[in-house]
């Protein structure tokens, strides 16, 4: 009785691969507009693309060490926000 | 049928295992049958997925793993150039979504490929009357996969996860390209109760207890 299940959700399994494969969908779920409000470039990768024109520029530890902060920073308040969200809701 | 597949990195079981340890809270207000690791903090989310293994029709041997960070990095560089740009989310990066999860599992095939990734965002599962539901917050299967019909495949998964916790169902909210998806796996429109998305736009669904377990069952089918 219970191979008899397991096979018929086997099928089952494969009839509903089946049919979403023939549908053109990515398969998501969420909240696609969290992710938006962060930073798709980083203070570190604005650093350096602000020097990229220079020929034989870089940029220094200590801006490089700033942005990384910065970085975090970002990120944590995002984390924040979430949090909030999450308890609010 | 699947297009090149980058492979990833070789596996970094023990590092990646510790990495996502900090971040990682066992998401549950009630009883769950979750086993624990001994050599494991009493705050990792144990789940009995990563000893299992599934064969997948067209994909082939699946596990389920917590993704290290450089696997979640490798798929940022991979994925987004690779993603439908019709559907609006080309700019998900999953080490800034997983920075934000409570609860993250990837699946991978034969090849240590991530072909599979979701996660939740919250700390506990959202509670309707007295019942408890996993929110699922981000699910996607790799673009290389497109059209295998791998899908189905995943939100299985995610529900063994679910069930593993001892949720009673699952919510989500849809973004509209994947509305006939949830729709096709027979998904209740609209949220238990009063619960709805916590962004404006997107469509609430929800997987009562049954379907939850039918969804179970399908992967366990296929369990090696």
């Amino acid at each position: 009785m219970l191979s008899r299940t397991k096979s018929e959700r086997r099928r089952q399994l494969e009839r509903l691969m089946a049919e979403s494969a023939d549908t053109p969908v990515t398969f998501l779920a969420g909240n696609p507009s969290a992710d938006i409000h962060a930073p798709s470039v980083g203070a570190v990768d604005v650093a350096r693309s602000l020097v990229g024109g220079l020929p034989g520029a870089t940029v220094s530890n200590r801006v490089t060490s700033v942005a990384q902060k910065l970085d975090r920073l970002v990120a944590l308040d995002q984390c924040n926000v979430s949090r909030c969200r999450s308890k609010s809701g | 049928m699947v297009s090149s597949v980058p492979r990833l990195a070789p596996r970094t079981w023990v590092l990646g295992l510790f990495h996502s340890a900090a971040r990682l809270v066992v998401v549950g207000g009630r009883p769950s049958d979750v086993a624990s690791f001994p050599q494991m903090t009493a705050s990792y989310p144990v789940t009995k997925l990563i000893s299992r293994s599934w064969n997948v029709p067209r994909v082939g041997k699946t596990v389920v793993r917590v993704p290290p960070s450089t696997d979640l990095e490798l798929i940022d560089r991979l994925w987004p150039g690779a993603r439908n740009p019709d559907h609006g989310y080309q700019h998900w990066r999953w080490t800034r979504i997983c920075a934000r999860s409570t609860d993250m599992l990837a699946m991978y095939d034969s090849n240590t490929n991530i072909i599979g990734i979701w996660c939740s965002q919250v700390d506990v599962p959202a509670r309707i009357g007295s019942r408890f539901y996993y929110q699922l917050d981000y699910l996607e299967v790799s673009p290389y996969h497109q059209r295998t019909g791998l899908g189905p495949m995943a939100l299985a998964l995610v529900a063994c996860r679910a069930s593993e916790l001892g949720c009673d169902g699952m919510v989500l909210g849809s973004i509209e390209s994947a509305r006939g998806f949830y729709e096709k796996m027979r998904a209740s429109a609209g949220g238990p109760g009063t619960w709805q998305p916590s962004e404006p736009g997107l469509i609430p669904f929800h997987f009562p207890k049954g379907r939850l377990n039918f969804l179970k069952e399908l992967a366990d089918a296929v369990e090696d």
